[in-house]
Order: structure tokens, then C-alpha cells, then sequence
């Protein structure tokens, strides 16, 4: 979660800004010492990058190496023969068909729930005003500093007296409940930037404010939407805590619990290649969705935005 | 819990005044559309923290009914090592992640703090490690960090003769925590470099240009119009994550399990109460635990916010 306070303003650079209008032009080379500065930083940035890409190199090349090849020295930089059938090897060892359909279940309900529902009570929150609101507003952003473990307990235990353990419901039904200060904070910001004229119009057609929030606001609202069910989507696919705790039989669990107690249990070193191919099937969706979605999540949240 | 809400809402409006047509139906709409808000905190957020209250001061195993036991839970907790280790250790990591993930994110953020477009390149590249599940990319790092010449790490180190010895990363209680924060910066910094990139361009161009031609340097321009010009940045981000560095549960238990092994190193809070919980069944010691690190985390916002007064600074006021 990366919340930038600031408005993005167009993309002017520090120096650039600084400096760029006043450079004198006429054919003059930039000084040896710049063009040096300038090349030092991609030598870095290169560098860095190479570190921060290696683990990615690496657990695709693991994830398709035999197992002899991942337990020889030398190590192996990259399989012979890539080992493509080693996505569904794993399947043999535990069931992780049925997880993964439970995860996906999970993560679209929890999704819709959560968007929904942050929707409905930003739109609450930021478009009409009524006694309280703001008041009501100070106290879901506070619970952003509650540490989840406080309340975690006693709600095991209620889910435990209604008959929840081992089912779904543990994990969907709270995201239904405004999905999150998050989520209500960065749609309701976003609304702010929607000119009210907008919505005035449906308004004089003698639209309810319900319809206008439909058939008006809705749509407006896509992108942040979207970067909603981005947060809400990344935290039920990679929850460990809520699995492991309301999930406890083998048929019941995850796909991220099921990676879990498959790393865990496998301590032989020539699964590492499952386990990693595990692991990548476990990045991919989020990668995927990651790079459609990319120039919106990047912004960090920029809190002034709206339409632009 | 809305209509009650409502209805004490509209009395009090009463009272006063009478509530014109277009008032009334706003507060009945507005309350309307954040039910399902109001209802969560009821539900999820409120409930559950008075229960866990209770929950603290008796000893309840969730098969037979809480039995009241006063501050017993409390003081066994202040005396127990185990906790007080946990504690601390939690404190640490928190206190050495958070800013030097925010300096990494800085760092990175100045060096591609350009024009052109390599800097959108990069900035996915640095981007990508925020994006991974935590149980995925800490099976991938305990991989890569294997305490042998098999992992990767070593072998490279190794190979260039930058150590001798295989390095013990998470098998050594005394590597362990550093190599934790090997792995988490790796997953953050990205995203701290996305919103330092945000502020550095949220910068006016003319205050940097007004301090260039009274004859500010590169550092000097940083240190006196940029930095006070994001410290509203850096506070909130302080403060956010703080309080989830606190609260790190996942990559622990995917390294060490339910102990923070090796050998209690990276027995964090969280770990300790989930042991405490849904391993022992003391739910009434963990809910103790729990509230106490609630506690803390509510103390250290408060400090954070009132020396905030003095180190940051708002442009115009509130927005």
C-alpha cells in the first residue's frame, strides 16, 4: 500500500525544472563532468536493476529444472530441457486443483463484495452531507492504526459459534462490510475531483440518488475501481493468517496455504523445483494484473486527482 | 444500528430546529449509503475489540466459558521472557525497516528523478518485487538464501571469493533478522520510491528555480526546499508503516513457523500470539498480548503526531 499526499503535477523533473529553461542552447556540448554524472546514474539504476530482477530470473529457472539439476554443484543457470511439466507435477503430492478454485472463489466474491460496498459508503461519504458524516468519516480512517490482531480473536470465535469454521465465509464476508478504510478513502478522494455538475444534471432529470450514483457515478469511478479490487484482490489471493486459521483440513485449504505447507512439509531439496513452480503460478495472476493496471497503481494515490 | 443512528440524529436536529424537507432526506440518504460501514465497525471493529478486552482479563481456552481472572494475564505477560523478547525484537525490525526502506525508496527515487522515458522502465522494475504474494516470495528467498553452496546467493558469493564460508542467513539465529530485511526491502522499496517520486514532482518548479539563482546547490536545494516541501509525505508514511511493520506475521511464519525459529529470532509479537491463540488455545493471554501491543502501536502514533508539529510542514494549510 503506497499513498503518496501529494497532487501529481505534471511530470517536471527537480533539475530539469531548475535548470532546463535556462541552459544556454547555442551549440554548446554539455560539460564533460555532466555527461559523466549523467552516466554513472544508468550504471547504477543497471546494477540495481540486475539485483532486483535477479529472484525472478531465478525462480523461473528453478521452477523448470529436474530435480537432478537443482541439487548439483555447479548450479544450473538454466534447465537443459525447461520443465514445463513441472506446473503440474505438484498436483500429484496435494490436491491443489480444488485450492485453487477455492482461492479464486474467494478472491472474486471478497473482490465484488469489498468494491461494491466502498462504492456505495464513499459515495456516502463524499457526496452528500449530512449530520455526522464527517465524524463518521474520522473514525473509519482511525481504524487504519488498529493492529488486526485485537480484533482477530474474538472474531474467530464468533465465526466459530455461527458454524463457520472450514467453509468460505470467514474469508469473504468481512470485505462486504465497505471493504476496508483503504478502499473508502482513495474512491471517495477520487470523487472529489468529479466536477458536481455531473451528477446535477441526473439530479434536475428527477433521478433518485441512488440511480444518480448508478448510472452516473458509477461509471466515472472505473479507474479507481479498479485499483480497489487491485488491493483487495492482492490481499484475499496472499492472505496466509485467515486460511490457516479458519481453513484447517487439507480439502479445505488455499492455494497460498497450500504453497505454505507444501514448503513446509517438503523439506526434501530436490522438490524445490515444485515448490518454486508453485510459487510462480502464485505470482503470475498478480503480475498479470499488475501490468494492465500498472499506470494506476504507480501513481501511488494521488489524493487530488479526479478527472483529468 | 444506522436507523438508531438516524433516529438520535434527527432528535438532536429537532430539538433545535425543525429539519428542512432536503435536510431530512439527506441524512436519511447519507446514513443509507454508509450502513454498510457503520455496520462493519459494529460487526468487525468495535465488538470484537470490547470482547477481546474481556477476553484479556480472564482465562479462556474456547472450550470451557471465560473465567475472570483480573490483571493476572497482564502480569504474567510483563514477566515472561519469551514475550518481552518477542517484543523487543519486534520493535527493532520495525524501528530499522521502515525508515531505512523509506531512504532506499528515496535514494532510488533521485536517481530516476528524470526526464526521458527510462525512468517509467525502471520505475516498473523497481516496482515489480511490491507486487508478489508474501508466501510465494519468501519460499522464493528462503531459496535463494539457503545456508549452503547450494543456494544461489552463496554460490555467488562463493564463486567471487567474497566469502569463505557458506553465510547462514535464516539458519542462524544471529543473521536471521538481517537476513529478513535483505528480503523485505527488496519487496519495498519500490513502492517507497513510487511516492517519493510523487512528491519530488509535486515540487514547484519555481521555488527550485528561485533557490537555484540565489545560488543554492544540488544538496542544498534538496535539503531546504524539497525535504520540507514532502514532510507530510514522509509522516504519513512513517506512520503507516510503522504500524504494519509492527503487525508482520506472514514472513515469519513461512520462515520460522509458529516458534520465529531459528531459535526465537524472528518470534515476533504476532507470532507469539498467534502460538498463544490457535496453537495453545490461551485466548485470554493472547487477547492480553494483543491489546498490549495495541497499546504501544496507539502510544508511538501519538508521539508521532505530536512531534509531527515540529518537522512538518503543510503548504496552505489543510486541503
Amino acid at each position: 500500500m503506497s499513498v503518496s499526499l501529494e497532487p501529481v503535477r505534471e511530470q517536471v523533473p527537480l533539475r530539469a525544472a531548475a535548470e532546463g529553461r535556462r541552459r544556454p542552447v547555442r551549440g554548446q556540448a554539455a560539460p564533460t563532468a555532466r555527461r559523466w554524472a549523467r552516466g554513472w546514474r544508468y550504471v547504477i539504476l543497471t546494477l540495481l536493476s540486475v539485483v532486483f530482477l535477479f529472484p525472478f530470473f531465478w525462480i523461473v529457472s528453478t521452477a523448470l529444472q529436474t530435480p537432478a539439476e537443482s541439487v548439483a554443484l555447479p548450479l544450473t543457470w538454466w534447465p537443459r530441457v525447461p520443465q514445463l511439466g513441472n506446473l503440474t507435477a505438484p498436483y500429484s503430492l496435494m490436491p491443489f486443483g480444488g485450492m485453487l478454485l477455492r482461492s479464486v472463489i474467494i478472491v472474486v466474491a471478497a473482490t465484488i463484495g469489498a468494491v461494491a460496498s466502498a462504492a456505495v459508503c464513499a459515495y456516502g461519504f463524499g457526496r452528500i452531507k449530512f449530520w455526522g458524516r464527517d465524524f463518521w468519516f474520522m473514525v473509519v480512517l482511525s481504524t487504519l492504526m488498529l493492529p488486526y490482531i485485537v480484533t482477530f480473536i474474538p472474531v474467530y470465535i464468533v465465526m466459530k459459534d455461527v458454524g463457520w469454521l472450514d467453509t468460505l465465509w470467514p474469508l469473504i464476508v468481512p470485505a462486504w462490510f465497505g471493504g476496508g478504510p483503504f478502499n473508502i478513502f482513495l474512491i471517495r478522494q477520487f470523487m472529489r475531483g468529479i466536477p458536481l455538475e455531473l451528477e446535477e444534471a441526473a439530479r434536475v432529470d428527477g433521478a433518485s440518488t441512488f440511480r444518480t450514483f448508478r448510472s452516473v457515478m458509477l461509471p466515472v469511478l472505473k479507474p479507481v475501481l479498479a485499483v480497489a479490487a487491485w488491493y483487495q484482490a492482492f490481499a484475499s489471493w496472499g492472505d496466509l493468517l485467515g486460511p490457516l486459521v479458519y481453513l484447517t483440513p487439507e480439502s479445505k485449504w488455499t492455494y497460498t496455504e497450500g504453497l505454505y505447507q507444501f514448503g513446509a512439509t517438503t523439506t526434501a531439496n530436490y522438490l524445490i523445483p515444485y515448490e518454486m513452480s508453485l510459487a510462480l503460478v502464485a505470482m503470475i495472476p498478480l503480475l498479470i494484473a499488475f501490468f494492465m493496471l500498472q499506470g494506476k497503481l504507480i501513481q501511488g494515490v494521488n489524493i487530488n486527482s479526479g478527472i483529468r | 444500528m444506522a436507523t438508531v443512528v438516524l433516529r438520535q440524529a434527527e432528535a438532536r436536529h429537532r430539538r433545535r430546529r425543525r429539519l428542512s424537507k432536503d435536510e431530512r432526506r439527506r441524512l436519511r440518504e447519507g446514513y443509507l449509503f454508509i450502513t454498510p460501514v457503520l455496520l462493519g465497525l459494529v460487526i468487525w471493529v468495535f465488538g470484537p475489540m470490547l470482547l477481546s478486552l474481556f477476553y484479556s482479563f480472564t482465562a479462556y481456552n474456547v472450550l470451557q466459558p471465560p473465567k475472570w481472572v483480573g490483571l493476572a494475564n497482564y502480569q504474567s505477560l510483563l514477566n515472561n521472557q519469551t514475550f518481552l523478547h518477542s517484543f523487543s525484537i519486534t520493535i527493532i525490525y520495525a524501528a530499522i525497516s521502515v525508515p531505512v526502506s523509506l531512504a532506499l525508496g528515496l535514494a532510488i527515487a533521485v536517481l530516476l528523478n528524470r526526464p526521458g522515458k527510462s525512468v517509467r522502465f525502471y520505475r516498473t522494475i523497481f516496482y515489480i518485487p511490491s507486487v508478489i504474494p508474501i508466501v510465494a516470495g519468501t519460499e522464493l528467498w528462503t531459496t535463494m538464501l539457503a545456508a549452503s553452496r547450494y543456494g544461489v546467493v552463496n554460490y555467488i558469493l562463493l564463486r567471487l571469493g567474497l566469502i569463505s564460508h557458506p553465510f547462514p542467513f535464516f539458519n542462524s539465529p544471529n543473521t536471521a533478522m538481517f537476513s529478513l530485511l535483505l528480503m523485505v526491502f527488496w519487496g519495498s522499496a519500490g513502492g517507497s520510491m513510487i511516492i517519493w517520486l510523487a512528491a519530488l514532482q509535486s515540487v514547484p518548479s519555481d521555488l527550485l528555480e528561485a533557490a537555484r539563482v540565489d545560488g543554492a546547490g544540488v544538496l542544498r536545494r534538496f535539503w531546504s526546499v524539497v525535504t520540507p516541501l514532502i514532510t507530510p509525505t514522509i509522516f504519513f508514511n512513517l506512520v503507516l508503516g510503522m504500524i504494519a511493520a509492527l503487525q508482520t506475521f506472514a514472513t515469519n511464519y513461512v520462515i520460522g513457523g509458529d516458534t520465529g525459529s531459528p531459535l526465537g529470532s524472528l518470534d515476533f509479537v504476532n507470532i507469539f500470539i498467534y502460538r498463544e491463540a490457535f496453537g495453545n488455545f490461551n485466548m485470554g493471554y493472547a487477547s492480553a498480548a494483543a491489546w498490549l501491543m495495541f497499546l504501544v502501536i496507539l502510544v508511538l502514533t501519538l508521539l508521532i503526531f505530536r512531534t509531527s508539529r515540529r518537522w512538518v510542514f503543510y503548504v496552505g494549510g489543510d486541503r
